[in-house]
């Protein structure tokens, strides 16, 4: 007998897109209306009875902490940008009411790879997610550069989930189960097949010599595209990533344990080298992503030295900046358009003082500098790493973040110390303005008070 | 010995159908060949016991896909030169990456003899029977979750091909149930012999 009850979250997404898809073609606003409030009332029922859910699985109360926590974070997150997507894609032309049930597909895959239990789910799961990924990619039709990023992210993204297929059915041919509980005594088929799964989801999040596809897509695709690709998908395919390596044990399979290892150097490494040369803000912000995907690899492998919550507060420090930073970006255009190179936003400050200043905020949280909430993200990673005796790693991470430095503070000097060469359009979005400051004010002020997060975090894990 | 033999035909001319896809000049030959090697495919299920998904992947893939592989092909206006021109380039890459996969089965099968625990499963008499208890209650969830993956593919087919164009003259059924006859329908008393001026 299926447990239904487990899988209520998912059909309450599903019910929403079905009831968007009748309703979108009526009134194309009512659909944003509609979901926000649906997304509100899913926080609402995960935050009071989402303990409820999970009873009856096997999973352990750790488990069920990760996967709770993770939906209701993915939920508000799905709130935020449900809201932010209608101003940008009407500035564009390309509002469409599909572009809002590519979003509650994604999110729907996403809670479906959080949740699963097999790989057989899991797979679903994320193509799921990862297809409506490639069409918000090639949203804007009329646009090549658009076309060319979906192409290029279906192509390589296609590839990638045949790995995962390849590598889930050597799995299968050992042990005659998707189940991720039966793989105790591993032969190498299924060590071959594990390392083929794990490149998928390397491929998935970004992670260093996977990363080929992400500075074109991010170039290409719209910028409310961009902006999801960095936060939320990246946010659930990271905590299956985590909750893979953590009920399979990845650390004590050698092979498995040196890739992880790998990948997490040549992420932190490639990250800041990609992006020193970059002129345009989409590619320069898809190197610090993978800069920070290396950053999260090593929170994954040394989470036992504290506990979960190191994941979760760098990961949500991640995405409040992310939101930040390209809420800012949504919000600064010219009569040509978005901004696109990084000479655009040259003098900022005297066109506006409140992006300026936000901006300031956001990249200095990136670089790790301390007031601001990043700096402490980094050090908690830092800090459970050396105890976990990864030294190289810990010293490759800190020079990479040196070097990141350098990017990040000549956008700050462009901005404060340039003069303004093209003129800006005071577009002026409210809940956007709303977003990026509120994150600016969330992460300065983390420095003075920090208890509910860290709380937080201690109550769960 | 009899399916042995019969093993190794099929399998030795699937390699020989899947070279010439990749090595025939002519397009619409590679699709015709690409048709013979799934239904070579097919024989292999069929001959591991496995009819249903080997028939499936008759029905499916040689009368669905590559029958709309060949008509796309037919129609697409395909610069044949242009095609074959870069493939030397790639040839030292090719063989690097066949060289790893092939290494890695020769480790495999050799060195490393694993017996599988998948046997038992392949061996039941009626594989379609199989299938079907397990369809619907087992794996349902992952069911409805793939019908949910074409919903999205179907929605997103529609999203990337359909261009809005304004020129075009559509049925608006909001509009239409909306008028009233008065508005489209002018009703003229004539009078015999005179007709009617149509520009009043």
């Amino acid at each position: 007998m299926i447990d239904f009850y487990s899988f209520a979250p998912e059909i309450f997404i599903l019910a929403l897109i079905l009831i968007s898809i009748t309703f979108g073609i009526l009134n194309k606003g009512a659909t944003i209306t509609i979901n926000a409030t649906g997304f509100s009332l899913l926080t609402i029922f995960l935050i009071f009875k989402g303990h409820s859910l999970y009873q009856n699985t096997l999973y352990s109360l750790n488990t069920i902490n990760l996967i709770l926590l993770s939906k209701i974070i993915l939920s508000i997150g799905s709130i935020i940008f449900i809201l932010l997507s209608g101003r940008p894609l009407k500035n564009e032309n390309l509002f469409r009411y599909e572009y809002i049930l590519f979003i509650l597909f994604a999110i729907l895959g996403s809670f479906v790879l959080i949740s699963s239990d097999n790989f057989l789910t899991a797979f679903i799961g994320l193509e799921l997610q990862s297809l409506s990924l490639y069409l918000m990619a090639a949203f804007n039709t009329k646009n090549l550069n658009s076309n060319e990023a979906g192409i290029k992210y279906f192509s390589l993204g296609a590839l990638s989930s045949g790995f995962l297929l390849f590598g889930i059915s050597m799995i299968y041919f050992d042990t005659a189960s998707f189940t991720f509980q039966n793989l105790d005594n591993f032969s190498t088929i299924s060590e071959v097949g594990l390392a083929l799964v794990l490149i998928a989801l390397f491929f998935k999040v970004s992670a260093a010599p996977f990363h080929i596809w992400t500075p074109d897509v991010y170039e290409g695709s719209p910028t409310i595209s961009t902006l999801f690709f960095a936060t939320l998908p990246k946010f659930a395919s990271l905590i299956f990533l985590f909750r893979i390596y953590h009920e399979l044990n990845i650390s004590k399979i050698d092979s498995l344990y040196y890739i992880f290892q790998i990948v997490c150097a040549i992420s932190l490494l490639v990250g800041v080298y990609g992006a020193i040369t970059q002129k345009i803000i989409k590619r320069l912000l898809a190197f610090s992503s993978i800069n920070h995907i290396g950053f999260m690899l090593l929170a994954i492998m040394s989470y036992q030295y504290m506990s979960e919550g190191t994941i979760f507060f760098y990961l949500i420090i991640y995405l409040i900046t992310t939101f930040g930073v390209f809420s800012v970006i949504l919000n600064l255009r010219t009569s040509e358009g978005e901004i696109t190179l990084l000479t655009g936003l040259n003098g900022l400050k005297a066109s506006s003082r409140s992006k300026a200043i936000s901006m300031l905020v956001f990249l200095f949280s990136l670089a790790g500098i301390p007031p601001f909430a990043g700096f402490f993200a980094k050090f908690f990673i830092l800090s459970a790493s050396i105890n976990d005796g990864f030294y190289i790693l810990s010293v490759i991470a800190v020079i990479s973040s040196v070097i990141a430095a350098f990017y990040y503070l000549s956008v700050i000097k462009n901005m404060f110390f340039n003069e303004l060469e093209t003129e800006l359009l005071l577009d002026n979005n409210k809940l956007s303005s709303f977003i990026f400051i509120s994150s600016a004010i969330i992460i300065t002020l983390f420095f003075f008070y920090p208890d509910p997060l860290i709380n937080l975090f201690d109550s769960l894990f | 010995m009899f399916l042995l033999g019969t093993f190794y035909f099929f399998a030795s001319f699937l390699i020989v159908t899947c070279i010439s896809v990749i090595f025939s000049k002519n397009p619409v030959n590679s699709v015709l060949f690409l048709v013979l090697a799934f239904l070579n495919s097919t024989f292999l299920f069929i001959l591991i016991g496995a009819e249903f998904v080997g028939i499936i992947l008759a029905i499916v893939y040689i009368g669905a896909v590559a029958i709309l592989f060949l008509f796309v092909v037919m129609m697409l206006d395909i610069q044949i030169t242009s095609l074959m021109f870069n493939i030397k380039r790639y040839v030292p890459l090719a063989l690097l990456f066949a060289g790893v996969i092939l290494a890695e089965i020769i480790y495999l099968t050799v060195f490393k003899s694993s017996k599988s625990n998948i046997s038992e499963i392949v061996k039941s008499s009626n594989n379609t029977e199989e299938i079907g208890n397990v369809l619907y209650t087992k794996y349902f969830i992952d069911f409805q979750l793939s019908g949910i993956v074409l919903l999205l593919a179907m929605i997103g087919a529609i999203v990337l091909t359909h261009v809005y164009r304004p020129s075009i003259k559509r049925q608006n059924i909001d509009k239409q149930n909306t008028t009233y006859s008065k508005d489209r329908i002018k009703l003229v008393e004539t009078k015999s012999g005179e007709g009617i001026n149509y520009n009043e």
